[in-house]
């Protein structure tokens, strides 16, 4: 269903609209409407709060909640239940590396960016439906977290798009710490929704999700990429600076090209394998292409938990 | 070429930088920041090739501006092989004044100067100024020493007057900014004692460590006579016009036999031997020499007075030169009840001088053949719708206006305040006869009574005055009160003068005072545009030449005049532009009669008379002059000694300014930058 929805969905989805627009607020906006136009049926139908039954009026009862009708069909006064349905904790974990800040030439904004304003959407998406949001990333400095509790209140937008607007890409890998962050500072069960390019050693933090998982969270992760990292189109001899670490590097592209190409979609192998044994599911966002997949993942995901 | 001091080998240092921005640049040009470099491998042969300059012209202009930047700054302290010391500054004065001339003292001064700037060796450093009425500097050091004698030999003696001091300053400046271990001034000049006697309090300029010399004076005081104070004046005598003239004739010393002569144009009009009478031989005696002689009234008149003395020393003092436009009565239109007014311009008192006319109120239309030069009014006239016409009419055509305010009345009030006077209090202000409080001395209609020859101003007392505000008016005389009495207005073409009282006894003393018809006399001068005294400048004087009204002119020519009137074709006449009706310039510096055009007609409208200063005529000199001590400052406490290498490295950032080498080295780095910019841009857009 999702594939199917998704194949529609392009059309409604413009990059260069994307980094015209200046606004993350606008940007999340953008995003959420041309998805949820999208579809045909609503899964945010009925998901809020449903009819239960009815009990007497007792004195005490607001006066809003009497069913007026029932009262004129039968001359009795009584008060309509409704069932709450069980709101859950969402948190969004966002890699603030150096790494993050990468653009490729067709991209519609650095991989941070991506990541910010398909969060911002996420959040829209979850305080609409009534769940409570939050955030975790790493500060600028990288000495400790930036750790917005979640809340499902209204204000809780702006506030989370303050947050999100104010991050910059800084340093080196801090993938690791990032994680430790979230197993420090997330006790209850909750969905943590992981943006990250996750350009570190697979190996070096499966031992976290793998505790994360164990605590009980469901982590939907994704991965964002520019082209020219998937791709590799370059063509002309340059010097190639690492943008965490600095580091320098003669590259002919065109001898590297293949020798590249093989290395990285080994290590997307690898981490794919990881979450498909952690049972995480896992999706690539592309910083030239439109982020419908993780929308639609984040929602069959939400559906399934009810 | 030497190494002298330590920053040229840090700026030698400064060359690599461009080595380096160079290949620093071409590395940043090429660098892509990427993320994933993890799976990229390193690849050497890349490694080698950005460190290579690839544009080898761009390389070498950054270089070469460098280098050039270097050499530009390090120049000052930059020694050739074989240094040249300096170790002399000398600053001549020379003295090109009139007393300078006796004995060809100028000449021979001049000329010496110019034979040492001629071979003047690169030990010494020579300057050169000029002192007249200013002090000009004629040859700076470093300039070429051949150029400098010429413009020396060309210099021509002058009838200018001036003082030491200013040069003195100028020279102290030159030297606080010469090369020399040894400083001196050398005066060129008669020593003058009253060139020194001037300015001796001036207070202390000159460095101890500066060496004066003067010229050697042999005698203190020589025999003389000088003309001074040459006046003259036109009367009428049974009909015929006569010229009356004075001169002032100062004696010094025994000058032996005197005489006197005193020329209308080229004619001899009287001669005479002047003989002193024992109360008048003695030094400095003063006497006036007057003579009178029938003259024509239509032409200008210029005369000279001559006088030779038997043993007089300097001759270039011993004429005076004077005089007097053509008799051309100016016309007065009277409209007052002043009974003192029309007496004071009868015609048997302003004969040939002002023609009165009494104007008919009633008369609409004038004839344009008889419009006055000045119009006199009393303020109670204005009620007449006719009188205020006259009025503005007269002052838009360049007429002058004499305006006596006599009476308040809303009507006149009113008219007056569009010519910008507001009644202060309507009231005549009744006091007790109390004179001017203040006068405006250098106005002209004032500066003629200066000296008491025509009276007194300090008698007049005022017993009533209206009492009136006057917006962009100049007062020239106010009452023992403070109040305003009389001002100039600017309120059209012509000169307007407004009197805060009327001429009659009722409010002063002014109409039966001797000074009242001499006072009349000027003021309609001025109104008319003429002016109100001798036009005599000393040589080089500052001159400020006002148009009169009436007259436009963008310049003003002034010409040496020969006797017969005519100009002197071989001197070249001065053209001086008029800004805001003024024409500024130093008068000429050789004495004569000197005529200023307004216009290209080749008759001329005025004549300035050019004589020199008496204080050239004073030939005392002063061999051991005091102010030179009072002038020199005290000796320093810790005088440290001027090393041959700190005369070598102290060149100054002004003379490093002034050598063409700087100049060279530093445009052509700025040449070099320019062209390292056209070609990176062009080698940018080819990329």
């Amino acid at each position: 269903m999702v594939v199917r929805e998704h194949d529609r969905l392009i059309d409604r989805f413009d990059p260069k609209v994307m980094s015209l627009l200046l606004s993350l607020d606008l940007k999340a906006r953008y995003l959420v409407e041309g998805f949820l136009h999208g579809l045909h049926k609503s899964p945010f139908h009925g998901i809020s709060v449903e009819f239960s039954e009815y009990r007497d009026y007792q004195p005490g009862d607001d006066l809003r909640h009497l069913d007026w009708q029932l009262y004129a069909r039968s001359n009795r006064l009584c008060v309509k239940k409704y069932t709450q349905e069980t709101n859950v904790r969402i948190y969004l974990v966002i890699d603030s590396s150096g790494s993050m800040k990468y653009r490729g030439s067709d991209a519609w904004g650095s991989k941070l960016d991506v990541a910010v304003t398909v969060a911002a959407a996420l959040t829209s998406m979850t305080l609409k439906q009534n769940d409570a949001v939050g955030l975790l990333t790493l500060d600028e400095g990288a000495t400790g977290s930036e750790f917005i509790r979640p809340s499902q209140k209204p204000s809780q937008f702006g506030l989370m798009l303050g947050h999100l607007q104010e991050i910059r890409p800084a340093g080196g890998p801090r993938l690791a710490e990032l994680l430790k962050h979230m197993l420090r500072l997330i006790h209850r069960r909750s969905i943590v929704l992981f943006f990250s390019d996750l350009l570190e050693d697979a190996e070096g933090i499966r031992d976290t999700f793998q505790q994360l998982k164990f605590m009980g969270h469901e982590c939907l992760i994704f991965q964002v990429l520019d082209r020219d990292e998937i791709e590799f189109p370059f063509d002309r001899s340059s010097v190639f600076s690492d943008l965490e670490t600095g580091d320098r590097r003669n590259v002919d592209p065109k001898a590297a090209r293949e020798n590249y190409l093989e290395r990285f979609h080994a290590f997307l192998a690898e981490y794919k394998e990881l979450f498909q044994s952690l049972e995480m599911p896992h999706c690539v966002i592309r910083t030239d292409q439109e982020p419908w997949e993780a929308l639609s993942l984040f929602l069959h995901e939400r559906q399934r938990m009810m | 070429m030497s190494l002298l001091f330590p920053l040229m080998a840090f700026g030698a240092v400064a060359i690599g930088i461009p080595i380096w921005l160079h290949l620093r640049r071409r590395d940043e040009k090429d660098l892509v920041e990427f993320s994933t470099l993890r799976f990229l491998d390193d690849q050497p042969v890349a490694k080698a090739r950005p460190l290579w300059p690839h544009h080898w012209p761009l390389l070498l202009l950054r270089i070469a501006a460098l280098l050039l930047l270097v050499a530009a700054f390090a120049w000052p302290y930059i020694e050739d092989d074989e240094p040249v010391i300096v170790e002399e500054s000398r600053v001549y004065l020379l003295d090109n004044t009139l007393s300078h001339q006796r004995e060809s003292g100028f000449e021979n001064a001049r000329d010496e100067i110019a034979d040492e700037l001629a071979k003047q060796d690169l030990s010494k450093q020579i300057s050169v100024i000029e002192l007249s009425t200013t002090a000009q500097t004629l040859v700076r050091f470093g300039d070429d020493p051949n150029q400098a004698a010429d413009t020396i030999r060309e210099l021509e003696p002058s009838a200018e007057s001036g003082n030491f001091v200013d040069a003195f300053r100028a020279a102290s400046e030159l030297l606080n900014t010469s090369l020399g271990s040894e400083r001196s001034i050398i005066l060129r000049s008669d020593s003058q004692s009253n060139q020194w006697t001037v300015s001796q309090n001036a207070p202390p300029f000159l460095d101890a460590d500066i060496r004066v010399e003067l010229p050697e004076v042999s005698v203190e005081k020589l025999p003389g006579v000088s003309l001074s104070d040459a006046r003259s004046g036109r009367f009428t005598r049974n009909g015929k016009s006569w010229i009356q003239a004075s001169v002032t004739i100062t004696r010094q010393g025994d000058p032996g036999e005197t005489e006197i002569a005193f020329f209308d144009g080229e004619k001899e009009v009287f001669r005479q031997v002047v003989a002193w009478n024992e109360q008048q031989q003695v030094d400095g005696y003063a006497g006036t020499v007057l003579t009178e002689w029938e003259s024509d009234p239509e032409r200008w008149m210029l005369g000279k007075v001559v006088v030779q003395a038997e043993r007089d020393a300097l001759e270039s003092d011993n004429r005076t030169y004077f005089s007097l436009p053509p008799v051309r009565p100016g016309k007065v239109e009277l409209i007052s009840n002043s009974l003192f007014l029309k007496r004071a311009l009868d015609p048997t008192v302003m004969m040939d001088r002002w023609d009165i006319r009494i104007a008919n109120i009633e008369e609409t239309v004038r004839d344009k053949s008889d419009l006055p030069d000045v119009l006199c009014v009393d303020a109670r006239m204005l009620l007449t719708d006719r009188v205020r016409k006259k009025v503005r009419d007269d002052l838009s055509r360049g007429c002058g206006v004499m305006l006596m305010v006599d009476e308040s009345n809303p009507l006149i009030a009113g008219f007056l305040r569009d010519l910008g006077i507001d009644w202060q209090t309507g009231e005549r202000q009744q006091t007790e006869p109390k004179t001017f409080r203040y006068v405006f001395g250098e106005h002209p209609i004032f500066a003629p009574f200066r000296s008491s020859e025509l009276g007194n101003l300090a008698e007049i007392e005022f017993s009533g005055y209206r009492k009136l505000q006057v917006r962009d008016a100049v007062p020239l005389a106010f009452s023992a009160s403070g109040d305003p009495l009389i001002f100039e207005v600017a309120a059209g073409a012509g000169r307007m003068l407004v009197f805060a009282f009327s001429m009659d006894r009722k409010d002063s003393n002014w109409p039966i005072h001797p000074t009242f018809i001499p006072f009349l006399d000027k003021t309609l001068t001025y109104l008319r545009g003429q002016p109100t005294s001798v036009a005599s400048f000393e040589p080089g004087e500052a001159v400020t030449w006002e148009l009169p009204p009436g007259v436009d002119a963008e310049q003003i020519s002034v010409e040496s005049l020969n006797p017969d009137g005519s100009v002197d074709s071989a001197a070249k006449p001065q053209l001086v532009d008029i800004n805001d009706r003024e024409a500024r310039f130093r008068a000429p510096g050789k004495p004569g009669n000197y005529g200023i055009r307004y216009g290209t007609e080749p008759r001329f409208d005025a004549v300035l008379d050019v004589n020199p200063s008496p204080l050239e005529s004073e030939l005392r000199f002063e061999p051991q002059p005091a102010a030179v001590a009072a002038w020199t400052l005290p000796e320093p406490e810790n005088t440290s000694e001027i090393t041959e290498e700190d005369s070598a490295i102290a060149l100054t950032d002004a003379e490093a300014l002034q050598q063409p080498y700087w100049w060279y080295l530093l445009i052509a780095a700025v040449a070099a930058f320019v062209a390292e910019s056209v070609i990176g841009a062009a080698i940018g857009r080819n990329q």
